[in-house]
């Protein structure tokens, strides 16, 4: 008995040894089982390197990593299912291939491990006092292999000495763990064009907004698609931390001009560093167009703080053919927390608003600062506010744009100061039932803008006080800073009134001041009346 | 020399042709897949890559085992521990080459001593291993090869009427000498040697029925 066991029992270990046996496996490992438990598919990923990491010895990474569903349906990374290989002293290219590889969704990543510990992210050489940059982290990579019948993918990746990559990335996948996610977004214009090339301003934005730690560092720049880089010589030279992250770009001051760039993309990027000593690179990749979706928010700039009033900004697109579908504001912080106004448009503006002032439908946003909550307006412990507005164009081709403007409180007390009369005329076409006494209880708002529209150096408001044919005088209108205006110079004027803290009267009139000149004179009539 | 040689040859012999002193032993192996993870270099660099901790993704690695003892002293294993696809992996990559991501099997072959005292033995094998990946004959780089590695294994457990129960550690090595080095360095109480020897060890605990 005994003996007869032995035998079958060998023949059984010699079969299972030489020739294996696949079912067992199968059974302890079902997603194996069936024709297609691998797939066919390779992952290539070509990896090229800047100088820096293709000289001496070099530790690069390269992991791909399947992003499974949970039972939530949420994305997360299966553990198991890793794959990582790493390059020790590579060349400056080298192809790394991962297969047979089963369907699904994978995220590559590549990166240089600083210290050899296996782990993304920023190692502090303790010869130098700067940091090395360890990786970078791409949508590209984003591979779905579902999506394609081909059997080989391939995905480059360029590795150079400013890009990032926080382990914390993968954080966002993993819903279980409750790590601050420091990364950030970068917030702007799209779309250029190419031929006439806008300034434009970029904003940098939280993407977590339970992350409160501190950035300390911010760094900007323009490259090309084969990631040579672009100098601007207009432009801000670095977001201020502490501040709104955002900066300006003049995209006509390129170098190379963008006219020239044959590439039908370049890349706008970032890279923030946070007190500690997490860091986050993000990427915007901007079309080159030959149409222009810019626009432009005209506005004031300038407000007295003690002395709020309703204010109206235009958004106007920079070709006039171009058709602005629907719009959204909002008004923030420096810290990027936004404002809260009782009286305001809607946040989104789905139609124009017809303008009583030229007959024209605008897009028109109207804030009344006097509405500050909590009020008194003196109360918003900053000196400065933020309105961010996007545009949405009728152009199927189009995305959303998006543009920002600062508004700086300023006080009255440092600057130049003019009188102002306001000479309500022709009586005889006053609107109906509007009595002397009415004009007597009105309040005027004046603001004096440059020509443009697009600053607003001084504004006032006050009760009007005088009826009918009475030259309403009164003094204190205020220049910010130094000079006079000059003939691009426009007064905008305001009376309100039946006193909801709308204007029933508007005029716009061009200003021309001289040295010396001690007032300005507005003729108010009857055709400036809104009718709304 | 004759009077070694000669009752060698007995010894053999009676060894052979006496199974009445010997016995077959069949279970089951179990290895905490959650060691394994944690002193495998590569697997280890995933977690933390990953910055989070997996271990409950991971458990019990399952084996096969076969055991055969006669003369009271000597004893021949084979254990076939069914391998998940990432041990497979990362036991397959190697110089730049990419691993290959499938489940497989683990056998050991060993022979050496076990001694029995009362219900308590303790064993002390060496032997070889042998990789085997799931659907191997589809792999070029298998190309029908037979790699054989060395392993050596302690152990010490309770044994029963019909059944046993053995708390084992098994030392894998990729060739002979490899494990010639490593020897060399514990005996020399090299720290890395001492290292490499506990990151290459499989812990198992076996349950066996005694035939």
């Amino acid at each position: 008995m005994k003996k007869s066991l032995v035998v079958v029992v060998s023949l059984i270990a010699a079969f299972t040894l030489f020739t294996g046996c696949d079912a067992i496996l199968e059974e302890f490992y079902p997603e194996f089982k069936g024709e297609n438990a691998f797939g066919d598919k390779e992952i290539k990923v070509e990896v090229e390197l800047s100088l820096e990491f293709s000289a001496g010895s070099k530790n690069i990474v390269i992991a791909v990593v399947p992003i499974v569903q949970d039972d939530q349906g949420n994305p997360k990374i299966d553990f198991e299912g890793i794959w990582i290989q790493s390059r020790w002293d590579p060349e400056a290219f080298f192809i790394q291939s991962f297969s047979p590889i089963k369907e699904g969704a994978y995220r590559v990543f590549v990166f240089y491990d600083v210290n050899d510990d296996g782990q993304p992210g920023w190692d502090e050489p303790s010869t130098e006092g700067s940091y090395i940059p360890a990786g970078r982290l791409e949508e590209k990579f984003l591979v779905d292999l579902r999506d394609t019948s081909e059997t080989t993918i391939s995905v480059q990746a360029y590795l150079s000495s400013r890009d990032r990559m926080d382990v914390k990335f993968l954080e966002a996948f993993a819903p279980d763990t409750q790590a601050a996610d420091y990364s950030v977004r970068l917030e702007g214009p799209d779309a250029i064009n190419k031929n006439a090339p806008p300034a434009f301003q970029y904003f940098i934005n939280r993407n977590d907004p339970d992350n409160t730690e501190a950035i300390t560092e911010v760094k900007w720049g323009l490259e090309k698609l084969d990631r040579s880089a672009i100098s601007v010589t207009d432009a801000t030279a670095s977001p201020t931390p502490g501040a709104q992250l955002e900066f300006f770009v003049n995209f006509g001051s390129a170098s190379p001009a963008l006219s020239t760039i044959t590439d039908n993309a370049i890349y706008v990027w970032t890279e923030v560093k946070y007190g500690n000593g997490e860091m986050w690179f993000t990427e915007l990749r901007v079309n080159l167009t030959t149409a222009d979706y810019g626009f432009a928010i005209q506005g004031p700039e300038t407000l007295d703080k003690n002395a709020p009033h309703k204010v109206s900004y235009f958004v106007v697109p920079n070709d006039p053919n171009m058709t602005i579908t629907e719009i959204w504001w909002e008004i923030y912080t420096p810290h990027y927390d936004p404002v809260d106004f009782s009286i305001t448009s809607p946040n989104t503006i789905t139609a124009p608003t017809l303008d009583p002032f030229d007959n024209k439908y605008k897009w028109m946003i109207d804030i009344d600062f006097a509405s500050f909550n909590p009020a008194p307006l003196t109360n918003y412990p900053y000196d400065e506010m933020f309105i961010e507005v996007e545009v949405e164009y009728g152009d199927a081709n189009s995305t959303i744009w998006f543009e920002g403007r600062r508004i700086q409180f300023a006080s009255e007390a440092t600057v130049d100061t003019y009188n102002l009369d306001i000479d309500i005329m022709d009586l005889n076409y006053a609107p109906v039932g509007l009595t002397t006494g009415d004009l007597a209880n009105a309040t005027y708002l004046v603001e004096i803008w440059s020509g443009d529209w697009m600053t607003m150096r001084n504004s006032k408001t006050g009760k009007l006080g005088t009826g009918f044919g009475v030259i309403a005088e009164f003094g204190g209108l205020t220049y910010y800073g130094a000079g006079s205006a000059t003939g691009n110079d426009q007064a905008w004027v305001e009376i309100d009134v039946d006193g909801d803290g709308w204007g029933d009267w508007y005029a716009m009139r061009p200003l021309v001041l001289t040295a010396g000149q001690d007032f300005l004179r507005i003729e108010l009539r009857s055709f400036d009346f809104n009718p709304y | 020399m004759r009077k070694v040689l000669l009752p060698l040859m007995i010894g053999v012999l009676l060894a052979l042709s006496t199974p009445v002193f010997a016995e077959i032993e069949i279970g089951g192996s179990f290895t905490p897949a959650e060691y394994l993870l944690q002193m495998n270099s590569e697997a280890q660099k995933l977690e933390d890559f990953l910055g989070v901790a997996s271990s409950e993704d991971f458990d019990m690695i399952f084996g096969f085992h076969i055991g055969y003892s006669w003369w009271w002293l000597f004893y021949a294993a084979w254990d076939s521990l069914v391998m998940p696809p990432w041990w497979i992996y990362t036991s397959t990559s190697a110089g730049g080459e990419t691993g290959i991501y499938r489940p497989g099997f683990l056998n050991l072959i060993d022979v050496g001593v076990r001694p029995t005292i009362g219900p308590v033995y303790v064993l002390a094998t060496a032997g070889l291993n042998h990789m085997y990946i799931y659907k191997q004959d589809d792999l070029a780089i298998a190309g029908g090869e037979l790699n054989l590695g060395v392993n050596l294994r302690l152990g010490a457990g309770l044994i029963f009427d019909w059944w046993s129960l053995v708390v084992s550690g098994t030392a894998v090595f990729g060739k002979f000498d490899d494990m010639a080095t490593v020897i060399e360095g514990v005996a020399d109480q090299n720290p890395k040697a001492i290292r490499y020897l506990i990151n290459n060890l499989i812990p198992s605990v076996v349950f066996s029925l005694h035939l």
